[in-house]
């Protein structure tokens, strides 16, 4: 149990946005703790990795900033992803790609393969690319990532299983039948933040 | 796939080596930077430059300003005016420090004042307090008038807030009080107690009750927030005739917190009848009406009903 500066205990999401909103920086902090692994992996779903980690953060500022026109605490998940989103696309906005070989931090025999496999991964229907890059890169489970996204359950099974379906397809690896795999576009992933226009 | 089936790629159960070896490869990328201080961004690039202008001047201010500002140290309670200047020791400012014996007078506007490192205390218009005492012992305002909102994360009894006719203790952690002109006024309790009175005539208001603050006269009574017993409280806090047999009368369950210390505060003669009245709204288990006689009883059983109160289960 977490008590916080508001006086509120409780590690609700609603209870840690609120005292957040109040404020508090150690409730931003556990939002932090909480999310920015699935902030991260939404902007990566877009960007390059150089750039993904500063749009995190910027992702964060930006929220701290908006955090009072939030009106429903329990949003929070689909609103801070919202945010991520128009971050990375604001960001790409005019920006040529880059090679990002040189910034990906894993051995030179196993970089080219990641690379390889992140541009797969972009290349996927949005609503795949997000999932897969939370799962496989983020390293959350699938629970996790409907937690931290705000979309349901069964929506995040559907888009893993039929994005992994595509992804073998593209990087060639060989698959048995996947019952879920035949969707081509995949839930939208925006589904969940219709409520939160405001989160610009 | 049924639901409760093994399934790797959604929830790590079962066996997928295809996915394992792409988890493997990828996640050295996953995030693990900590938050940087997030800052509040400027949209408007001279605003920066303004900055860097304003903080040279106030350094030059600073050096050739002749006496220090008494709001300028570093010891005593931060402060920041909201919607206008305040007054801090007879200086018209927006924020400073509030020194051990300064005054503080809001005037027309509002004030955001830090309790030391424990709270904050929102200050409405037309408020005045000053800083009795700050050390790590302890930390003591007084509220002469006006309107404060309190929020104290704390051990009780690090806070007080003295009054013109009652002192106000933490006992930990939000609560509103307004003071009057002639001194009186209310307290208002959101989460947390507070404790009301000096000396042995002491009263605790729990979350969810308010309690009256009488000028020159005992502690007020902590009421149920939603009873219907604030006109009889009223008369009984102002000694009017026949007022106790009428609150008795018309008191519920919920009013225990009230009776139990209406009960400690009145005179010897109305006391038999409280408690009477009392045992039959709240009995307390394994306790006789003869058991609660005995002062220390009678203590313990205020006990459960202030805890029964705060976790709701008065009915």
């Amino acid at each position: 149990m977490v008590a916080y500066d508001t006086c509120v205990e409780g590690d609700e999401l609603p209870v840690v946005v609120l005292a957040a909103r109040r404020g508090d920086r150690r409730a931003f902090a556990e939002l932090y703790r909480r999310f920015h692994r699935a902030v991260h992996g939404v902007i990566l779903a877009r960007t390059s990795y150089r750039d993904a980690a500063d749009l995190t953060q910027d992702t964060f500022a930006t929220a701290l900033e908006r955090l009072p026109q939030l009106a429903e605490p329990a949003a929070f998940p689909g609103w801070i992803m919202t945010i991520a989103r128009n971050r990375a696309v604001d960001h790409l906005r005019g920006k040529r790609p880059s090679d990002e070989l040189p910034d990906i931090p894993v051995e030179a025999s196993r970089a080219a393969e990641v690379a390889q496999v992140l541009a797969a991964l972009r290349e996927l229907p949005e609503a795949y690319r997000e999932t897969l890059v939370l799962r496989l890169v983020e390293g959350l489970s699938g629970p996790e990532i409907a937690e931290q996204t705000g979309l349901s359950p069964g929506s995040v099974r559907v888009n893993l299983h039929r994005g992994m379906k595509l992804l073998r397809e593209r990087l060639g690896i060989p698959s048995g039948a996947d019952p879920r795999g035949d969707d081509p576009r995949g839930a939208d992933p925006r589904g969940a933040e219709k409520k939160v226009a405001d989160a610009g | 796939m049924p639901a409760d089936d093994p399934d790797y790629l959604w929830d790590r159960t079962g066996d997928d080596p295809e996915v394992a070896r792409l988890e493997a490869l990828l996640t050295p990328l996953a995030h693990q930077a900590p938050l940087r201080q997030p800052r509040k961004r400027s949209r408007l690039p001279w605003v920066g430059g303004a900055v860097v202008v304003a903080a040279a001047a106030a350094v030059i201010a600073v050096i050739v300003w002749p006496r220090a500002n008494a709001c300028s140290g570093a010891i005593g309670f931060s402060f920041s005016a909201r919607g206008g200047d305040v007054s801090c020791e007879g200086t018209q400012t927006t924020a400073g420090v509030l020194p051990i014996g300064g005054v503080l007078d809001t005037g027309d506007h509002e004030a955001e004042l830090a309790i030391a490192n424990i709270g904050k205390a929102e200050l409405g218009a037309n408020t005045r307090v000053h800083l009795d005492r700050t050390s790590a012992s302890g930390h003591h305002l007084s509220l002469d008038r006006g309107h404060m909102h309190a929020k104290v994360k704390a051990p009780p009894r690090l806070f007080a807030v003295a009054t013109p006719a009652t002192d106000v203790t933490d006992l930990g952690c939000e609560y509103t009080i307004d003071i009057d002109a002639s001194g009186a006024g209310a307290i208002r309790v959101q989460s947390g107690k507070v404790e009301l009175g000096s000396g042995s005539a002491l009263v605790v208001a729990p979350a969810h009750t308010h309690a009256k603050i009488l000028a020159g006269r005992r502690p007020g009574l902590p009421v149920a927030e939603g009873s219907a017993l604030d006109p009889d409280v009223d008369a009984v806090q102002r000694d009017a005739p026949g007022a106790i047999d009428a609150l008795l009368a018309h008191a519920t369950s919920r009013d225990a917190i009230t009776l139990v210390y209406l009960a400690g505060v009145t005179d010897a003669a109305h006391r038999p009848a409280i408690i009477a009245r009392l045992f039959a709204l709240y009995p307390p288990a394994h306790m006789s009406i003869d058991d609660v006689a005995d002062p220390a009883m009678f203590d313990m059983w205020r006990t459960v009903i202030v805890s029964d109160y705060e976790t709701g289960a008065l009915p």
